[in-house]
């Protein structure tokens, strides 16, 4: 089985426990690591990696920006924002870039289908 | 799909990150009335209540979503500069702050949110908003300017208990993993150490006591270790101060700064919780009785907005904590008058006192100079309970005053009241335990060397130590409350023609005198329990603690027996 490595960067610390212990239960192949920040983020990009998921709100640069300086580093890293609403002009601007939304609450089902589309 | 474990591990993050989340909230809040455009601060207020909706909606607690909610979207508004921050706003946003931090509460003892309504406080939100995308024409800073002191009487009365309420939550602590492995490697060493004394006794008595030194020092060591998690940072308390200055500034109608120094000092959580209605007593008096109305600031040449100072530091086991303002300082013209006036100080002697001696009447029980009865600190404020409260905790209290420049109460306890080093000494047959810290020596007198040294004046008992006469506190005598029968000139003569005579020589507040016991034994460390509450009114008592042989002593309360005479 070979081993895949998503980054979850959230400045909530439980939001991060509650992503990693669903992969920790359901997807067992996957290495978990972990940002607070934007700034953190980028400091541990890698092309080793495969899947962020980002948070929105968080201090310093939003999610958005993150993502956007994250393909810029790394262009082979799939992309998701997970954001409990999701404005149009937001949406838009990212979606021209390839990345992806999730709708909070983060569940199970929701990263399932994100991840089944890593290969 | 999560276990028990899990769950509450979740939980336990929920809780620790939503307080600290709603303590940056509260304490940004407070700052902006100060800046209401600051972009930095709206910002991560913002941001900060944004993560408790999340944690609240990740874990499924829909109200606590719900209210969060309103917030966020209040302060969105504030934060792209549609809406301006006043008092009104400020008190809606601090009703949140509660209304949060009591169902977190309610969450951590039942597991649910229970019934908790917030329907009109999301209304009152709902209003703000409304406001915020109509009035928009209006002058955004007048319109914070005019509000910030203008309060509906109604809520001025509920903010203020729900922030003396606002808890500490000194209740629990948070360890890291590997100190809680530490404590269970050293409890490892001390069964170690036990099951080698135990060996000792049976198959090598010529060991016994090289195992006891051993089984000392492990528990030596471990004292240590868990003293230290026990003590906290004071910041912990002192941040709640902040709220109680704003709501009090809001309901007296001053402008009121507090300025907090020395957070990061460690203090025993116990002292904490002792100290935390000892320091809110004190602020409210410096606000309210102290700090002047804005107008009378600017009469007599002072900024309009007071200052109150709280600054903590340690030295030497013993932590200082100072108030300070710059309101219109204590008359000791008047406090001396006062005093003669209720008896407490024959005018001749009052001529004699110091000015930091006559201060120390405020501390008198129904002592107050401010003929007005507040609603807020009350008359007199009982400063008699800070008084007591702080010689309970074998502490001091110093106050300074300039008339019209402002006033300084200084204090100093002891960093932690768990476990103290302590003398013990006997009277009637009992033995006491007497804090090493207001020791300064021992003395022992034989046969005619003392009748030499003690002396009557003005029929006091005194002790010669030296060039310099002391007071002499029998105790005995004062156990025993039987000067009515034979008087002290009778005590002297008593003392005088002992044979032997021995005496510990301390200092409270500033004063020494010396404590005459009949026997003086070994030093010790021990671990002081607070006093049973049947005990409470005995004054001179600070606490038990079980002797080496397995009796149970009192810990004498230095500075009463002092008060005593």
């Amino acid at each position: 089985m070979d081993t895949k490595t998503v980054l979850i960067v959230d400045d909530s610390n439980l939001a991060r426990m509650m992503v990693r212990k669903i992969f920790a239960i359901s997807f067992k192949e996957w290495r978990v690591i972990e940002a607070k920040d934007g700034e953190e983020a980028l400091s541990m990009a890698t092309s080793e990696i495969h899947l962020a998921l980002l948070d929105f709100n968080m201090p310093g640069m939003n999610g958005l920006e993150l993502a956007e300086r994250l393909l810029g580093q790394c262009p082979k890293i799939t992309v998701y924002l997970v954001t409990a609403n999701i404005q149009e002009r937001m949406s838009q601007r990212a979606e021209s870039m390839g990345i992806g939304f999730i709708k909070k609450p983060i569940s199970e089902n929701k990263i399932y289908d994100i991840v089944k589309g890593v290969l | 799909m999560f276990d028990e474990a899990s769950q509450q591990a979740f939980l336990q993050e929920f809780f620790s990150e939503n307080r600290e989340a709603l303590d940056r909230i509260e304490r940004g809040l407070l700052q902006l009335e100060g800046a209401p455009t600051n972009r930095d601060l709206l910002n991560s207020v913002f941001r900060d209540m944004h993560t408790v909706k999340g944690n609240c909606r990740m874990l499924g607690f829909e109200r606590l979503e719900e209210l969060t909610h309103s917030a966020e979207s209040l302060l969105d508004l504030l934060r792209d500069g549609k809406l301006l921050i006043d008092t009104m706003i400020s008190n809606s946003l601090l009703e949140v702050m509660d209304g949060v931090r009591r169902t977190l509460q309610i969450i951590e003892k039942t597991g649910k949110e229970g019934e908790v309504d917030f329907a009109s406080l999301i209304f009152q939100l709902a209003q703000f908003q409304g406001e915020g995308l109509q009035d928009q024409k209006e002058n955004p800073t007048e319109m914070a300017e005019s509000s910030l002191h203008v309060l509906p009487s109604d809520t001025g009365g509920s903010s203020r208990t729900d922030a003396e309420s606002s808890p500490a939550r000194m209740d629990s602590i948070r360890l890291p993993i590997e100190r809680l492995d530490g404590l269970m490697n050293q409890v490892g060493e001390l069964s170690a150490m036990f099951n080698q004394l135990k060996y000792a006794i049976t198959r090598n008595p010529a060991q016994v006591e090289h195992a006891l030194e051993g089984l000392e020092q492990q528990i030596h060591g471990l004292q240590g270790e868990v003293l230290q998690y026990r003590l906290q940072p004071i910041g912990r308390i002192l941040e709640t101060y902040h709220r109680l200055v704003r709501d009090l500034a809001v309901e007296t109608k001053k402008k009121v700064v507090l300025e907090l120094h020395g957070e990061e000092t460690e203090v025993d959580r116990n002292v904490l919780i002792a100290i935390k209605e000892v320091l809110g007593h004190l602020i409210r008096n410096a606000v309210d009785h102290g700090i002047e109305p804005p107008a009378d600031r600017v009469e007599v040449g002072k900024s309009p907005v007071g200052r109150v100072r709280l600054s903590a530091e340690q030295k030497q086991g013993q932590i200082y904590l100072e108030i300070v303002d710059d309101g219109r300082g204590i008359d000791v013209a008047r406090v001396r008058a006062k005093a003669i006036d209720k008896g407490l100080v024959t005018p001749v002697q009052a001529m004699e006192l110091q000015e930091s001696e006559i201060m120390k009447f405020i501390m008198a029980p129904g002592f107050s100079t401010v003929e007005q009865v507040s609603k807020i600190s009350g008359r007199g404020t009982g400063m008699d309970v800070v008084q007591a409260a702080i010689d309970k905790l074998g502490g001091s209290i110093a106050i300074s005053s300039q008339y019209g420049v402002g006033s300084r109460f200084r204090l100093r306890i002891p960093q932690t009241m768990a476990i103290v080093p302590v003398l013990s000494v006997v009277a009637l047959g009992e033995t006491y335990a007497v804090p090493q810290m207001n020791i300064i020596e021992l003395i022992s007198y034989y046969g005619h060397e003392v009748a030499r040294h003690v002396e009557g004046k003005m029929q006091a008992p005194m002790v010669r130590v030296r060039d310099r006469l002391l007071p002499l506190i029998s105790l005995r005598q004062t156990l025993t409350l039987a000067d009515g029968e034979h008087g002290e000139t009778c005590l002297v003569k008593q003392l005088q023609v002992r044979p032997e005579l021995h005496i510990v020589v301390l200092q409270a507040d500033d004063k020494m005198f010396g404590l005459e016991v009949d026997g003086i034994k070994e030093p010790s460390n021990l671990v002081v329990k607070p006093l049973n509450k049947i005990f409470n009114n005995i004054s001179i008592l600070a606490g038990t603690t079980v002797m080496p042989d397995g009796s149970i002593a009192f810990l004498l309360n230095v500075p009463a027996l002092l008060y005593m005479e």
